[in-house]
């Protein structure tokens, strides 16, 4: 399955991926571990994890604070042209 | 002996009514129209008739005001509603002819006889109107190249796309990347082409960051990152460079260096904490992020309407930290795109309409379309407007030269964006980003930047060229980035920029810009095709005689030129005169 990106609010002050797997009962399987956690706003204490898109549906939709999912895009280089 | 062949000319006939013309004719309420009699037309012998083209119906218009009331047409008119008269009586039709000049001349005067012809038209061949490269923006050039698609060779060099920008003026003025960080969120950089290539890149390894593991700044393989790399030392040798290396993964299948979004996210995280984290005395303060990358077609993303989609939704944990970053100090820039609607990449499927997507039309960065070296968009740039703000891009940069060796031709909008990226490197290096002081903000250098552009397509802002193409050279001109300090004698405002450059020749010291054996064009500079492009930029030569980038701005004085004090002495004399 296709992991997507979710939004949090900062109930914890940066949190450590078992720490937000807690929180949010997310298994191991479920959350890519070795993306963690990630700032994407300090002053606004957001972060950003990466998860399976069911786990993302039910976290928007039960947890105040949460938003997504958000698409995990691909993305390529605007280099020389292809024809 | 052979006979003369008769040259038979295609005309249309506009002819009143009659049944047996009303009976084949294709009318405005959709009749079908069977085939045309023969004797359905009176006219003069030797005119064929075309029975298959049938007649078409051209109704009469009723004019809505009197007809003794003279009224000329005008564009402007919003009383051009007439209504249609529907009594087909009052209708002309057209049927297709052929006839010799001796017909002809002979139906004209039946015309003026008030016959059933009214009216005789040419019927000239027409053609599928194919794109025609010869064709610039500003209409025919035929003796310019073709306009610049993907597989073009390449249109000039790093050389002239440094002139074009102002690189001499840049020099002079010490701006030349100094003391600047100048992120390269790519492929990865390979230090060792850089240096083979004539470059003198300094890289900050400690600062840099792999998205795969193993990886090691500064000698990943030859590729895409290493090109922009270069492209931003035309402007910016002495910038930084942090390799950023993002786009590390390989489509299965393919060979292009492809990556995600949450990547991204990571390495725009990493370089938040680079510009709010602690630094060292004489560290550079100022930090420029290059991102000649994108997602090329829409259904890469969420599906239309979907809250989590990436491509027009601000709220997208990308686009947010996009703008957290710039909100923090870092001067960011995006490539437009690929999708241009003359010759448009192969991924993007063809849709070119509004093709600037997420954060490439971000509204705290820099969106950058591309032209090449003699100022025409390259016909593969995208136009806007953007998904996330409507009025992008923003400005353009030069593309499509010979300059890194990585490939043929330094292309795409990924070179456009390093070579508009060096400028503001360069300009970063006189104008250090300050938090204290806003006129050194992130939005103050775009504005700047945008108001100095040199004004391309239509007056103003449009969708091809943005604000207008890059000019280093009015940059270099400021002396201030604050129209505040007009009553500062020495301070020369954004404004005063145009003015100012009227009175170059005017300028003490500009005549000291060293011209030496290397600043003349040489012939194997212009790649293809080379004596056209020498003649069209034999003016940029004339404007920016180049200097190879030096560390020092010394210059030496032309031989025969009067020197600074030589010329003030003169003008003491003239004025006591």
């Amino acid at each position: 399955m296709d992991r997507v990106l979710i939004t949090l609010h900062g109930r914890i002050v940066e949190p450590t991926v078992e720490e937000i797997m807690e929180e949010y009962d997310v298994q191991p399987d479920q959350i890519d571990l070795e993306y963690g956690v990630q700032m994407i706003d300090p002053a606004a204490g957001d972060y950003v994890i990466l998860v399976d898109e069911d786990v993302a549906l039910r976290i928007g939709r039960d947890q105040v604070g949460a938003s997504g999912p958000y698409a995990d895009v691909r993305i390529e280089p605007f280099g020389p042209p292809e024809s | 002996m052979a006979t003369k062949r008769k040259e038979m000319r295609n005309i249309i006939l506009e002819v009143s009514y009659s049944d047996a013309v009303m009976s084949s004719a294709m009318t405005i309420d959709g009749s079908d129209a069977p085939p045309l009699a023969s004797d359905a037309v009176t006219t003069v012998p030797g005119v064929a008739i075309d029975p298959d083209f049938g007649a078409v119906e051209l109704p009469t218009m009723i004019e809505p005001f009197e007809e003794d009331v003279p009224r000329e047409f005008s564009p402007f008119d919003l009383n051009l509603g007439a209504s249609i008269d529907e009594d087909h009586q009052h209708s002309t039709f057209l049927v297709r002819a052929q006839c010799g000049d001796a017909e002809l001349e002979k139906l004209v005067k039946s015309c003026a006889n008030g016959g059933q012809v009214q009216g005789v038209y040419a019927d000239p061949e027409i053609q599928v109107c194919d794109f025609d490269p010869n064709l610039d923006d500003e209409g025919p050039a035929s003796a310019a190249p073709p306009r610049i698609c993907p597989g073009s060779p390449p249109l000039g060099t790093d050389r002239h796309v440094a002139a074009r920008i102002g690189v001499p003026w840049l020099r002079r003025r010490r701006m030349n990347g100094a003391g600047t960080y100048m992120a390269i969120v790519d492929t990865g950089i390979n230090l060792a082409h850089l240096r083979s290539r004539g470059r003198n890149p300094i890289l900050d390894v400690s600062r840099s960051w792999m998205a795969r593991p193993g990886d090691v700044a500064g000698r990943l393989p030859v590729g895409h990152g290493t090109m922009v790399a270069y492209d931003t030392m035309i402007a910016a040798p002495r910038a930084t460079l942090l390799d950023i290396a993002l786009l590390r993964s390989t489509r299965s299948g393919g060979s292009v260096m492809a990556g995600l979004l949450s990547d991204a996210i990571r390495a725009y995280v990493h370089l938040y904490r680079i510009i709010r984290g602690p630094h060292r005395p004489g560290a550079p303060r100022s930090l420029v992020v290059n991102n000649s990358w994108g997602m090329f077609h829409e259904s890469w993303d969420f599906p239309r309407n979907h809250p989590g989609r990436y491509m027009d939704n601000n709220r997208h944990p990308f686009n947010r930290i996009v703008g957290v970053l710039s909100h923090a100090g870092a001067d960011i820039l995006f490539a437009a795109g690929n999708c241009g609607r003359e010759c448009p990449d192969g991924r993007c499927r063809g849709a070119t309409r509004s093709g600037i997507y997420g954060a490439n039309s971000h509204p705290q960065a820099l969106s950058v379309a591309g032209v090449d070296v003699l100022k025409r968009r390259v016909g593969y740039s995208t136009s806007g407007p953007g998904r996330l703000m409507f009025m992008k891009p923003d400005l353009c940069g030069y593309t499509h030269f010979r300059g890194s060796g990585v490939y043929a031709a330094d292309g795409g909008t990924s070179a456009a964006c390093p070579v508009v990226a060096g400028v503001v490197g360069a300009l970063r290096s006189r104008f250090p980003y300050n938090p204290a002081d806003y006129r050194t903000s992130p939005a103050a250098i775009r504005n700047l930047l945008t108001r100095t552009a040199e004004d391309r397509g239509n007056v103003g802002f449009d969708f091809d060229y943005g604000w207008g193409i890059i000019n280093g050279r009015r940059l270099a001109l400021l002396r201030s980035l604050s129209v505040m300090q007009a009553s500062d004698e020495a301070a020369t405002s954004i404004d005063e920029v145009a003015d100012v450059e009227a009175l170059l020749d005017n300028i003490e010291g500009l005549e000291e810009v060293p011209e030496t054996q290397d600043d003349t064009w040489a012939a194997s500079d212009a790649v293809a095709p080379a004596t056209v492009l020498e003649d069209q930029v034999e003016t940029v030569q004339a404007e920016a005689p180049w200097s190879e980038p030096e560390e020092t701005t010394e210059t030496v004085p032309r031989k025969g030129a009067a020197t600074t004090k030589e010329r003030k002495s003169r003008k003491r004399t003239a004025a006591h005169a």
